[in-house]
């Protein structure tokens, strides 16, 4: 509680409730996600202090995942890839004219999720990350191809694409004076390019100007509709004949969110078919039921606690938002990992007193404005998406007051257009972005003090470890279908 | 040949070649870059981005097969079955559901992100905010929209973010000939 004296400030009250705001409103939206929310609004915060800063982005994080099941459960359409399970049971219950209450257990649902994950986040951060201390440069190796191989074999599309997108993102991360060196790699005679290429810009680019690329080519195609909400809360019974629902399915989010690379939306589908499968009143589930609400809501709320464990405490992002989140962090010079909680433990204090403070904030604002919200869903794109482009273009210029920096955002759109529309995702690109100077300082650090011999990698307990847990990630699904191949063959 | 003709027509495949020439190109250029002697090679700049050449190398390597192997299947598959399906159900193409119009709306949405980026060095940040958000809300609309309440909504907006960016957050955008 070291960081209790930052909320004598009341600013850092507003910057949670704008955060959660603005990331609700965005997250109802269809089409513009929780990850292009944080990336578009983080530039904007550079001005502010640091706590007030993480405060709100904590709060667009929270909000934009809570704020997904709206869009879900009135239109079938979810706002951010997590609500996706939601609107299974949430849309049949508003064609039933229940919306309201489908609205109301989704808010309940997500704060009881959002306080469980950060309970265990405060409980268990701590320990991984003095557990973490003993790492070296062969372990943060090993972290980060297992972060990049994680994320390579979830992204939709096959392994092959997902790395080959990973390492495109560690050769941009070599753009820029080397560190270790001084001498300048492949400048192209820009001096902004001396630093690199700005990874935020990037981030806004293949994330916020990419969707909206796509929403321009389907604006004909896909149509809006909204709809009246009233009675947003369940009664007390229903809501409180769910706290098994609510305890299995936000540990399950906590424990999937943990997973490097995994997710908000990974962990509340997991959490919907384990609730349908393995609670005594699961067959209700699919047919408009408040299980169906509960289950996805409270795991993906708690999948943001989980999170940030593995980003906080090792510097490798449990989802594609946290990756975002942690461009922040490294942005304002702080480094992720065991030594934040060693140097920065007041801070690190203030994210875990910011993210309840948040989720109270946004119960709040979730049954008193959705009725509101859900009028968003009308809102017609000819005016929303030039003000997010426009967002966009600003967020990018106002980080470095640079030209430079709008012409890498515009690139960057294209380039994460053009990689969506034959089947790459942009998180592998991303994270391999932020992963690469972490992995090119910690490898060749590891090649230098071993002079040159590779089989220091394997010589260190936990760094074999976590190769070998690359190798299984990277692997097993082969070894899993010729095995399978095999086996019913001899069948 | 028949099967190299076949991959060129794949969506792949200039994506192959573009990731083959990157990975030439890197490492031909971190091959340039200083050796000093007596030290550990990973401490030479060119090491790092050498070993990422050679590893993307391998990768379009394992892509290209794959593509192989799929046309590959396609065709076995394709002699087995009584039924072609019309070509239009095939696929998903590189444009899925864009019409020849709204294929136009982003091209010109892309070519005003351009023309921000100079009006606002040349005009100042209000003044190209303003253009942009009317020529592009314009062109999304279809023309459905009336004309006057398009730029009510583009002054707006714009007053609302010079406001926020220029007064509260105070972003130092370049100074034009206008505001």
């Amino acid at each position: 509680m070291s960081g209790l004296h930052f909320f004598s400030n009341p600013i850092i009250f507003f910057a949670i409730f704008s955060g959660v705001f603005v990331g609700t409103v965005f997250g109802a939206l269809p089409g513009l996600t929780a990850t292009m929310t944080i990336a578009v609004f983080l530039p904007f915060t550079f001005g502010m202090d640091m706590i007030i800063s993480f405060a709100f982005l904590l709060g667009l994080y929270e909000g934009a995942v809570y704020g997904g099941s709206i869009a879900a459960i009135i239109v079938n359409i979810p706002g951010t890839p997590s609500a996706i399970a939601t609107g299974l049971d949430g849309y049949v219950m508003c064609r039933r004219g229940e919306a309201g209450k489908a609205i109301g257990m989704a808010t309940i649902a997500s704060g009881i999720g959002g306080m469980i994950s950060i309970f265990i986040l405060a409980l268990f951060a701590p320990l991984i990350a003095s557990f973490a201390l003993d790492f070296s440069a062969q372990e943060f190796v090993g972290i980060a191809l297992l972060g990049l191989s994680i994320i390579a074999v979830i992204s939709p599309g096959n392994l092959v694409k997902g790395l080959i997108s990973g390492v495109l993102g560690l050769m941009i991360g070599v753009v820029g004076i080397d560190t270790i060196s001084g001498f300048p790699r492949f400048l192209f005679g820009r001096p902004e390019l001396n630093v690199g290429v700005n990874i935020i810009p990037v981030m806004i680019g293949v994330y916020g100007l990419t969707e909206m690329f796509i929403q321009i080519m389907e604006i004909e195609t896909t149509k809006r509709v909204s709809q009246k909400i009233k009675n947003v809360i369940p009664s007390l019974r229903e809501i409180i004949e769910l706290w098994p629902t609510y305890i299995r399915c936000s540990l399950l989010g906590v424990f999937v969110g943990a997973i490097p690379a995994a997710g908000g939306s990974i962990a509340a589908l997991v959490a919907y078919g384990q609730e349908k499968r393995f609670s005594s009143k699961g067959s209700d589930m699919g047919s408009g039921c408040l299980r169906g609400i509960a289950a996805p809501e409270s795991a993906n709320n708690a999948s943001t606690g989980g999170a940030l464990i593995p980003m906080l405490t090792l510097g490798i992002p449990g989802d594609p938002m946290t990756a975002v989140l942690m461009g922040a962090l490294i942005i304002n010079g702080l480094r992720p990992g065991p030594m934040l909680f060693q140097e920065q433990m007041p801070f690190v204090s203030s994210i875990f007193i910011s993210l309840a403070i948040g989720v109270i904030l946004m119960v709040i604002i979730g049954l008193v404005g959705a009725k509101y919200f859900a009028r968003l869903i009308s809102l017609k794109r000819e005016y929303l998406i030039p003000i997010i482009m426009l967002l966009c273009l600003v967020g990018s210029f106002g980080m470095r007051d640079s030209t430079f920096d709008i012409f890498i955002l515009i690139a960057a759109g294209i380039i994460g257009f053009v990689l969506r529309r034959i089947g790459f995702t942009p998180a592998p690109l991303v994270l391999g972005m932020i992963l690469g100077p972490i992995f090119e300082k910690n490898l060749r650090r590891a090649m230098i003090l071993s002079r040159g011999d590779w089989t220091t990698f394997v010589t260190r307990p936990i760094s074999l470890i976590l190769l070998i847990i690359t190798a299984f990630v990277l692997f097993g699904p082969y070894i899993s279908e010729y095995y399978k191949a095999n086996f019913s063959k001899q069948e | 040949m028949k099967l190299f003709k076949k991959i060129i027509k794949t969506k792949d495949f200039m994506l192959i070649i573009f990731l083959y020439a990157l990975s030439i190109y890197v490492y031909s250029v971190s091959q340039s870059f200083p050796v000093r002697p007596y030290i550990p090679r990973a401490q030479n700049p060119g090491f790092y981005p050498s070993l990422l050449s050679l590893v993307l190398i391998a990768l379009s390597t394992i892509y290209l097969i794959q593509v192989i192997i799929k046309i590959k299947k396609e065709e076995t598959s394709k002699k087995q079955e009584d039924f072609e399906a019309p070509p239009e159900k095939k696929k998903k193409t590189f444009w899925g559901k864009a019409t020849s119009q709204t294929k136009k709306y982003l091209g010109i949405s892309v070519f005003m992100l351009f023309v921000y980026t100079f009006l606002m060095n040349w005009l100042g940040f209000a003044s190209s905010t303003f253009i942009f958000l009317l020529v592009v809300s314009k062109v999304l609309s279809s023309n459905e929209e009336k004309l006057y309440k398009l730029i009510i909504f583009s002054l707006s907006v714009t007053a609302i973010l010079y406001v926020v960016f220029d007064i509260v957050i105070r972003i130092r955008f370049p100074e034009g000939l206008l505001i």
